[in-house]
């Protein structure tokens, strides 16, 4: 992975500075930041009331209500925070197909959302899974920090079996507070990812399922005679393919798409299906604003 | 059901060739994909579709697999046995030849024969008529169409086993016959199958093959057996001597080992052959002895051996002196004539007195020879004659009025009249004859149909002739010798001595020459010859039953000699026998041949089946098949 400088053009760097990320829900950052918090603080926005509490500090007390009412009211504002961005990047086995391969056009994606993130001072955590969770170096929080981030992704390298719910679990075992969480993966032969996704959604983070195809995953060319050997696990299948078969394979496909999708749907998880035949510029600055990742 | 060629089965090989050649397929591209789990979700699923998305993608093999199937299948010729329900007229023809007799184990094939008739009368369905026939020498009706069971049941057991050669054609042929008109009919025959098949193949095409017979359906009661038989017993003088006679035997072993028989010949239970012969399997071996004596009595030849067939182990012959030549005289007295002839060898004279149509007959059929003397000659029938008088009516010459006194004025080249001399001889009247027809102007001996010969004669007209047609011979002379000097003369015994051998020859040295031998095939009827006062005749079998029989104008036929053996006739005074033999190789032949092509042939099986040809059926599912195949492969290259 190359740094930031050639792996996204001027131009595309510049639009990416010009998106923000966006959290569905109000969440906790650690940190003041740019983002609405469910805290009370110092901001701008005006919140709510509460009765004064004897040393609270007076410059915050409604005059005009104490005028009407002849009662103290104490105005709260909300609180501004940063966000924490997780990205979770599929390294399984499976990710090392495709043209271009799914590993590369991920590590891209993730680390397109890291220079957005950290470009409004958001928090990244990069990790990658595969059986297990791996956590990518120390959070990023600001530009100056993506050539490390971008090194991490470049030492990348996929292979091995996907476990996600396993991953997740860790996951959330070591999160603190809820953020928002982007999960960039191509789901194969992983049976676990509903359980995974359940989760995460049940621990308050703003999920965002990036679900990664190639189009040999969309629309296989085999025929004839084979013998196929999943990447992941070894395991070979004898089978004749023809156009039958392969009808089978889509409308299979299609139903586990589809399953996916309400699954998400029922658990508040946005679900963004990328194929990497799309232009990757046209997933980020266009796919991922639709999807309300964002602004 | 049942296969008529079993071994055709073996073109089934061609299946698991056939699936071989459609699995083995190249070997398999091992290709890395990012996950196999939708795939292997995918197989599962072509799995789960019972078979049918596999049916149809593999019709192919399935029509090449059938097609294999129904080829072997038509080649098997198979047959599908089955009950023929409803009404039907059926006729049961029952093999009663010699070979029946046979033992098979420990019963015999006749006994087996019945039991299956009884199963055939047992399964009649109710409105169905059955008619029961034997199967012997010749073919005989032992019931008629008969719907009651228990009427078949006592005609089948009147039904014996014979020691005939058996004509298994003459049966179907009848039974054909009797089928003809009918139209839901059929045809069993019980046999052991030991008769010549391609003879019966023969016939069987036409005998079996008419569109009135549904089948006809071969009950098989034989199996392969052992057999020592004689198959010719045969006793003759030898030629060029009349004191010594020649016998001749010939055994032949039918069964599949060599075997060592004890045979023997006796003649009235003298030894006249006592011999031990080693027989190869399938061979035969003769014998031929000479022997001197008494060629009188009962012969019969033996072979000691215990086999399946016992009734070919004996022969017998009856060898009894020629009878003397019987002479029928029409006369009412004629003692040159009778002094005559009663001095001749060996002739028995029998006078009649007066003569009527009806006796005439019968004794030209039982004489050797009639003499009319004194009568006016009746119409003659076939036999020999000697005439004297008015000449024989319907032999081409008739009288013309009568000579005076004429003499003997020539005679012909004859053997009847050389180096006679009739020049003493006159006549005092004699009947004038001419030719008949054309006015008496043709020739005497150029008429048609009659070869008419003088052998003397005078001037005015023939005084002897002899006469030849198709049937009858005849001696005429046209006076009557007692008003001639004839018998006065030397010529007159010359001459009727010369009449009556050439009218009714006897062999040299008759009555103490040769002696005849008297044997005939069992089924054949003999005619017994008797005097023609006798009415009845007693036959008794070699069993000791005895027939009476009735005899009418000299002779009585023994139809029943169905059983080998010496058979005794009485008639009257008279006792004589003959000997019934079976000497067939056909019937000690026991091995069944093989089964007929055009029926259906069923081991001991005690129920009536059906036999239906399938394998037309299979062929024409072949070709379709093979139709079915072609549309298929010109489909996949027109939608490829």
């Amino acid at each position: 992975m190359s740094p930031s400088s050639t792996l996204f053009d001027s131009d595309f760097l510049s639009r990416l500075e010009a998106l923000e990320l966006v959290a569905r829900r109000l969440l906790r950052g650690g940190y003041r930041g740019e983002h609405n918090s469910r805290q009370w603080g110092r901001s701008l926005d005006f919140a709510d009331f509460r009765r004064y509490q004897p040393g609270d500090d007076l410059r915050y007390v409604d005059w005009n209500i104490y005028s009407r009412l002849e009662r103290l009211f104490l105005k709260l504002f909300a609180a501004e925070e940063d966000l924490t961005l997780h990205v979770l990047v599929d390294g399984s086995a499976s990710m090392g197909f495709g043209e271009p391969l799914k590993f590369d056009y991920a590590r891209r994606l993730a680390a397109a959302l890291t220079y957005v993130a950290s470009n409004r001072m958001d928090r990244v955590l990069l990790n990658t899974f595969r059986s297990s969770l791996e956590l990518l170096g120390d959070a990023i929080r600001c530009k100056r920090q993506m050539r490390a981030a971008l090194e991490a992704l470049g030492r990348l390298a996929c292979g091995g079996p996907t476990h996600l719910a396993e991953a997740c679990r860790t996951f959330a075992a070591k999160t603190r507070y809820p953020g928002v969480v982007v999960v960039i993966s191509d789901l194969l032969g992983d049976e676990s990812a509903c359980d995974a996704l359940r989760l995460l959604s049940r621990r308050g983070h703003d999920c965002v399922l990036v679900h990664l195809l190639s189009e040999d995953d969309i629309e296989p060319l085999l025929e004839g005679p084979l013998r196929l050997v999943d990447a992941e696990t070894g395991a070979a299948l004898n089978l004749s393919i023809d156009s039958d078969s392969r009808d089978a394979y889509r409308r299979r496909l299609q139903q586990r798409l589809s399953a996916l999708e309400s699954h998400c749907r029922r658990l508040r998880i946005e679900y963004l299906r990328v194929s990497t035949a799309l232009p990757f510029e046209d997933v980020v600055l266009k796919y991922l604003r639709e999807g309300r990742l964002f602004a | 059901m049942e296969f008529l060629t079993p071994w055709s089965l073996l073109a089934l090989l061609a299946i698991p060739c056939i699936v071989l050649l459609h699995v083995v397929r190249p070997a398999r591209k091992t290709v890395r994909i990012a996950s196999n789990a939708l795939w292997r979700e995918v197989l599962h699923e072509r799995r789960s579709r019972l078979g049918w998305a596999r049916l149809i993608k593999n019709i192919s093999l399935i029509i090449l697999l059938l097609f294999a199937l129904m080829s072997a299948l038509a080649l098997a010729e198979p047959q599908w046995l089955t009950r023929t329900v409803g009404r039907y007229d059926a006729v049961v023809v029952i093999d009663v030849s010699a070979s029946m007799a046979a033992r098979s184990g420990t019963t015999t094939r006749f006994a087996r024969a019945i039991a299956e008739a009884r199963a055939l009368i047992a399964s009649l369905p109710a409105g169905g008529r059955m008619l029961l026939m034997t199967s012997g020498a010749v073919a005989t009706l032992r019931s008629s169409f008969e719907s009651d069971a228990e009427r078949l049941y006592q005609a089948l057991d009147n039904i014996v086993a014979t020691d005939e050669t058996g004509r298994p054609v003459a049966a179907l042929e009848l039974a054909r016959t009797l089928l003809s008109e009918r139209e839901r009919s059929r045809v069993y025959f019980i046999t052991d199958r030991a008769f010549d098949v391609p003879e019966v193949n023969a016939h069987a095409t036409s005998a079996l093959g008419s569109p009135a017979l549904s089948q006809v359906q071969l009950i098989d009661v034989g199996s392969d057996a052992a057999n020592v038989a004689i198959t010719r017993f045969d006793l003759r003088a030898q030629i060029g001597s009349a004191e010594r006679y020649q016998v001749f035997l010939t055994v032949a072993n039918f069964g599949p080992e060599p075997v060592r028989v004890p045979v023997a010949v006796t003649l009235d239970n003298v030894a006249l052959i006592e011999r031990v012969l080693t027989l190869a399997p399938g061979a035969n071996e003769r014998v031929i002895a000479t022997f001197a004596g008494n060629p009188e009595g009962y012969a019969k030849a033996s072979v000691e051996v215990d086999d399946a067939l016992a009734s070919d182990n004996y022969a017998y012959a009856v060898m009894e002196r020629e009878r003397g030549r019987l002479v029928a005289l029409f006369s009412r007295g004629n003692v040159y004539l009778q002094s005559l002839l009663g001095a001749f060898p060996n002739t028995v004279v029998t006078r009649i007195q007066t003569l009527d149509q009806v006796a005439f007959a019968t004794h030209a059929q039982w004489n050797d020879l009639v003499i009319v003397d004194g009568f006016d000659t009746p119409p003659l029938p076939a036999g020999r004659f000697l005439l004297f008088g008015s000449p024989p009516p319907g032999m081409g010459v008739e009288a013309h009025g009568t000579t005076g006194q004429v003499t003997v004025s020539g005679t012909g080249h004859s053997a009847l009249v050389r180096g006679i001399d009739f020049s003493g001889v006159s006549v005092d009247r004699a009947v004038k004859v001419a030719s008949a027809g054309q006015g008496g102007q043709a020739p005497i001996d150029a008429l048609p149909g009659v070869s008419v010969q003088r052998l003397f004669w005078s001037d005015e007209t023939p005084l002897a002739l002899s006469l030849i047609d198709s049937h009858r011979r005849a001696v005429w002379l046209g006076f009557d010798p007692r008003e001639s000097s004839f018998p006065l003369q030397a010529a007159y015994p010359l001459f009727i001595a010369n009449a009556i051998e050439w009218l009714a020859p006897q062999h040299a040295g008759a009555g103490a020459g040769p002696a005849g031998v008297t044997q005939i095939a069992a089924g054949t009827r003999y005619v017994i010859r008797v005097p023609p006062e006798v009415t009845h005749v007693a036959v008794t079998a070699p069993g000791g039953g005895v027939r009476r029989l009735a005899a009418a104008r000299g002779k009585a036929v023994a139809e029943d000699t169905s059983k080998a053996g010496i058979y005794r006739v009485s008639a009257g005074a008279e006792r004589s026998a003959f000997a019934v033999n079976l000497t067939s190789s056909v019937e000690s032949d026991l091995a069944p041949r093989a089964p007929l092509h055009s029926s259906t042939t069923r081991q001991n099986s005690g129920s009536a089946q059906h036999g239906i040809a399938l394998w037309p059926m299979c062929v024409i599912a072949a070709i379709v098949l093979l139709l079915a195949e072609w549309f298929l492969v010109g489909a996949r290259q027109l939608y490829a």
